[in-house]
């Protein structure tokens, strides 16, 4: 009995902001909510928060439904993106602040403040003032504070988005000891893949106010049931094309995709999207791509190309530096869809 | 050398910007200065002597001792109770949307506009009997008896702090809107209240807009005239008031005099709060 969000609305003037979003959290489940600018993702973190009221569904935490609990009864602590530190209070300070609201004495809440410090590796700043401490400080000074009210659940919007790789590294991996070591349910909002992907149990994409795929970051990439999630989650590349005997063909040109098709069951003369990595280019192929520039990844040769509108990254199976490639794909190591009527 | 070249440059830039200062500010005080100092009557360009006759009235009578402390605290009354009306007024439109918000920035500029003289008079005829406010609710029956609300100590305060608020509104609105939301929005997780949050998290963080808000209220109201003259009696009169009226009877150097007084005790208050509120560093990158 963990968190769970069903059939949750949100229509904010005319916009509709999340349109029917199902979420099923198992209780000390790490999850990232993954998709890019706008899809709704802070949104439904903010209703999983109580700070945005939600149109339609119903919100359970521990089986309890907690869809109009005010924030302050939901027993959950958040950072926010700009971690909202107070800054007319010290580090310590801002650690005891929520302590004010349970029933402790001051030496209490200074213990705990300073344990906390202990357990984020910031008991020597504890006398700074905010303008004072580095963004990864304050970034552990913001998940102390949010952990001051021992929540069953944390909630991090974009925690890491202003911090440099490394630093994304380091905390990335605290925040994960710290989760396992309180066995605390986490929800973070992110539009990195490779952050999503890298520290979470379960990842939820969304796109357009809904939740496209929910699932753990070896499902999403081996079995995306989406478009939008084989293109999202890594294989960015894309052609439209279409089947008729004996090979898949681009779309509008004819030109040979792929030969070996047979095992897919896909039924002539349909339009479909077909995703494609880097990795899954052949030379057994007749679509036409521009070279703009080369690479090399220690060993690894690949080619920045031009196809149709596209920016698309390939390997560089040819010899030499051709201006112009002819590729096929295979599709073992592909994604294809049946093509929205829309596209 | 290139020090020095850099020092010449700056000295050549900053320049017009001092003997712009000079001119407007420095030569009058001076002029003012000279006249404070001259024996009453006259001016030294006149062919008066030095005296210091003026401020020796001063400091004798006590009567000019009592208006100043009453000018003082009146404006500090009136910079505080603008402040309370205002800055709560502020919060709401710097949550506004963006058209609703813009609206009402060009109202307060508007009412800005909008000279001292013709808020006195807009007021008097507010708050007149014959056809203002008292008026209308005795014919409605909610008043017997009415008389005019002004003049009075009630009426001046009342304009005096109407006057103040646009211009508190128009200084507090970008640290406001500035403000991040998520602190109140934390703080709220956290089990406080809204007025908990106010209290707690809203003012501490905008005290330096506040503290800065407060102190133009005060610079401004202190030299203000027309507002107390026209809507208190002349047992309200601010400071400022007796300045003008030593002007107009040509006594200029009694004027200057007071107002070099005037000019000291609001450096002094000024300085005073500064070194208690002032100094204290707020975070600009949460604001």
């Amino acid at each position: 009995m963990g968190l769970e969000a069903q059939d949750v609305s949100v229509t904010i003037g005319q916009t509709a902001i999340l349109k029917g979003v199902d979420l099923d959290i198992a209780p000390g489940k790490f999850i990232a909510l993954l998709g890019p600018s706008g899809c709704g993702k802070t949104t439904l973190l903010r209703v999983l928060a109580g700070l945005q009221e939600v149109s339609a569904g119903t919100v359970f935490f521990e089986g309890k439904n907690i869809t109009i609990a005010k924030p302050s009864e939901r027993n959950c602590g958040m950072v926010f993106q700009s971690l909202a530190l107070f800054p007319h209070l010290n580090v310590v300070e801002n650690i005891m602040f929520p302590l004010k609201k349970l029933d402790l004495t001051k030496s209490q809440r200074l213990d705990r403040a300073l344990s906390l410090l202990e357990m984020v590796h910031m008991v020597e700043f504890r006398e700074r003032s905010m303008s004072m401490i580095s963004g990864g400080q304050a970034q552990r000074v913001a998940i102390a504070r949010a952990l001051a009210q021992e929540p069953k659940l944390l909630l991090l919007d974009e925690p890491f988005s202003a911090l440099d790789a490394e630093l994304r590294e380091e905390l990335r991996t605290e925040i994960r000891v710290i989760q396992r070591k309180l066995g605390i349910s986490v929800v973070m909002v992110t539009h990195d893949q490779h952050e999503a992907f890298t520290v979470s149990d379960v990842v939820g994409v969304m796109n357009e106010g809904k939740m496209e795929q929910v699932g753990t970051p070896d499902s999403l990439i081996r079995k995306p049931t989406s478009s939008f999630v084989a293109k999202f989650v890594g294989q960015r590349n894309h052609i439209s094309c279409f089947y008729r005997e004996g090979g898949l063909y681009e779309a509008g040109t004819n030109n040979l995709v792929s030969h070996s098709c047979s095992s897919l069951k896909l039924s002539p003369y349909t339009k479909y999207d077909l995703y494609y990595s880097s990795e899954a280019i052949t030379t057994m192929g007749q679509v036409k791509a521009d070279a703009l520039y080369y690479r090399n990844l220690g060993g690894r040769n690949e080619i920045c190309a031009r196809y149709k509108e596209q920016t698309i990254w390939i390997h560089n199976l040819w010899n030499g530096q051709p201006d112009r490639v002819s590729f096929g794909v295979d599709l073992s190591a592909s994604f294809i869809f049946e093509a929205n009527d829309d596209d | 050398m290139t020090t020095i070249d850099s020092r010449k440059t700056n000295l050549l830039t900053t320049l017009p910007v001092l003997l712009f200062v000079l001119l407007t500010s420095v030569l009058p005080i001076c002029f003012l200065l000279s006249n404070a100092f001259s024996e009453s009557g006259t001016s030294l360009d006149q062919g008066g002597g030095l005296s210091l006759e003026n401020f020796r009235e001063i400091f004798y009578d006590s009567y000019y001792f009592g208006r100043m402390l009453y000018t003082v605290s009146l404006v500090l009354l009136v910079s505080v109770l603008t402040l309370i009306v205002a800055m709560p007024l502020t919060i709401v439109i710097a949550r506004l949307k963006n058209f609703w918000r813009s609206t009402w920035v060009v109202l307060l500029l508007a009412s800005l506009a909008l000279s001292e003289v013709l808020t006195a008079y807009a007021w008097q005829i507010i708050l007149s009997k014959s056809s203002g406010l008292p008026g209308w609710l005795e014919s409605l029956g909610l008043l017997t008896d009415s008389n005019s609300w002004w003049p009075g100590f009630p009426a001046m305060l009342l304009v005096l702090v109407y006057f103040s608020i646009p211009i508190a509104m128009v200084m507090l609105l970008p640290p406001v809107s500035r403000m991040d939301g998520s602190l109140s929005d934390t703080a709220r997780m956290m089990g406080f209240s809204k007025i908990e949050v106010l209290w707690r998290i809203t003012l501490p963080v905008l005290r330096k807009p506040i503290f800065q808000t407060g102190l133009l209220l005060f610079l401004l109201n202190t030299g203000g005239f027309v507002i107390s003259q026209q809507l208190g009696r002349p047992s309200d009169w601010m400071f400022s008031v007796f300045i003008a009226d030593f002007m107009r009877s040509f006594n200029v150097p009694f004027a200057v005099a007071l107002a070099l007084c005037l000019l000291l005790t609001v450096v002094l208050v000024v300085g005073v709060a500064y070194l208690a509120f002032g100094r204290q560093d707020v975070d600009s990158r949460a604001v």
